[in-house]
């Protein structure tokens, strides 16, 4: 039997064992600590991470505008992903699609820009991601839209197209109607 | 002098305004497991920053903030805190069962930002299912998308 077969590969179960270790023995100097690097292997990986974030992106400007609520419930979500799976660094690409889509010309050029960074992001995500992280994507896209109370045609078509995309539009029908469901009572507040 | 009708009605349930109520039960939410976590605080804040309800209470969201915290600030137990949202809910189920369902999900959110459970947690989402009047099907429901969103 391969010695490593019954390690648990979520980092949550290691996490006692480093914090004993790291109060054993000093803090590094420099770079993140064993845990954060442990956790950045097991958990979330950087393109895995990258795409979600783009996703995001896609998610606020699904509208194609940019809007206070959504940006305080962006704060709130990239505070909480920040705590344990991302890094601060992992939000470069969201600052760099913004900059590239406020960039383009006009509404046309922006909607080609949107599209493109749309398309490989979902690919990206669905290709390396498991059923459980695309149903967490679904749902915090779903709250980003509705932080300003209401969804657009626009972002209808968003959400469309991401469940669509991940696949989960035709197994977790079921789990789309509660996410909505749930969301809106969340929201309407 | 006038009545004291605060002190007249010390003890019994449903004498918060609806603000309160709402307030009361979100702030319980975030403190039950005894914990200050950031994320927990940081769903609070963000929800006091935008929330209809508590934005437009009479005498303004500080007033009910400052006034349910005086409250709480004595309730040192979790069976206290539990008292304090038996209280809440009894103030806000008569206000219907959008809000009733609003608040539960929110506090739903916020016990969960930390993506673990303390058994005083369990105690006041059981407690608030009940006082509130939540159908089971919606907890159910609530319970497992809030904790497929908080994954992430």
């Amino acid at each position: 039997m391969p010695l490593f077969q019954n390690l648990s590969a979520d980092p949550a179960d290691y996490e006692d064992i480093f914090k004993a270790r790291q109060l054993a023995s000093p803090a590094p100097s420099k770079g993140p600590s064993l845990l954060d690097r442990l956790k950045r292997l097991f958990g979330f990986g950087k393109a895995r991470r990258a795409a979600f974030i783009m996703l995001l992106f896609c998610a606020q400007y699904a509208d194609r505008t940019k809007c206070d609520a959504e940006d305080e419930r962006l704060k709130t979500l990239k505070a909480r992903l920040n705590f344990r799976r991302f890094s601060p660094d992992d939000w470069t690409v969201f600052e760099r699609a913004q900059e590239k889509y406020q960039a383009a010309r006009d509404a046309k050029r922006r909607d080609r820009v949107y599209s493109k960074l749309f398309s490989r992001a979902l690919g990206q995500f669905r290709r390396a991601s498991n059923e459980k992280e695309k149903r967490a994507l679904f749902i915090h896209a779903l709250d980003l839209i509705w932080a300003d109370k209401m969804i657009r045609h626009e972002e209808k078509e968003f959400l469309k197209a991401l469940a669509e995309g991940l696949g989960i539009d035709q197994t977790d029908e079921a789990f789309i109607k509660a996410a909505i469901e749930i969301m809106q009572y969340k929201n309407n507040f | 002098m006038s009545l004291d009708f605060d002190a007249l009605f010390e003890g019994v349930s449903g004498g918060m305004t609806k603000e309160e109520a709402v307030y009361a039960l979100l702030k319980i939410a975030m403190v039950i497991d005894g914990e200050t976590d950031a994320r927990e605080v940081a769903q609070l804040s963000a929800i006091l920053k935008r929330s209809k309800t508590l934005l437009g209470a009479k005498d303004g969201a500080e007033q009910v903030i400052r006034k349910v915290d005086e409250r709480l600030a004595s309730a040192s137990t979790p069976e206290a805190l539990h008292a304090a949202a038996k209280d809440a809910c009894a103030s806000l189920k008569h206000e219907g069962e959008e809000i009733s369902k609003s608040v539960f999900t929110q506090a739903l959110d916020i016990m969960l930002a930390d993506t673990s459970v303390h058994p005083n947690e369990k105690v006041l989402i059981q407690l608030l299912s009940e006082h509130l009047a939540i159908p089971d099907d919606f907890v159910r429901m609530a319970v497992m998308v809030i904790t497929s969103k908080n994954k992430y």
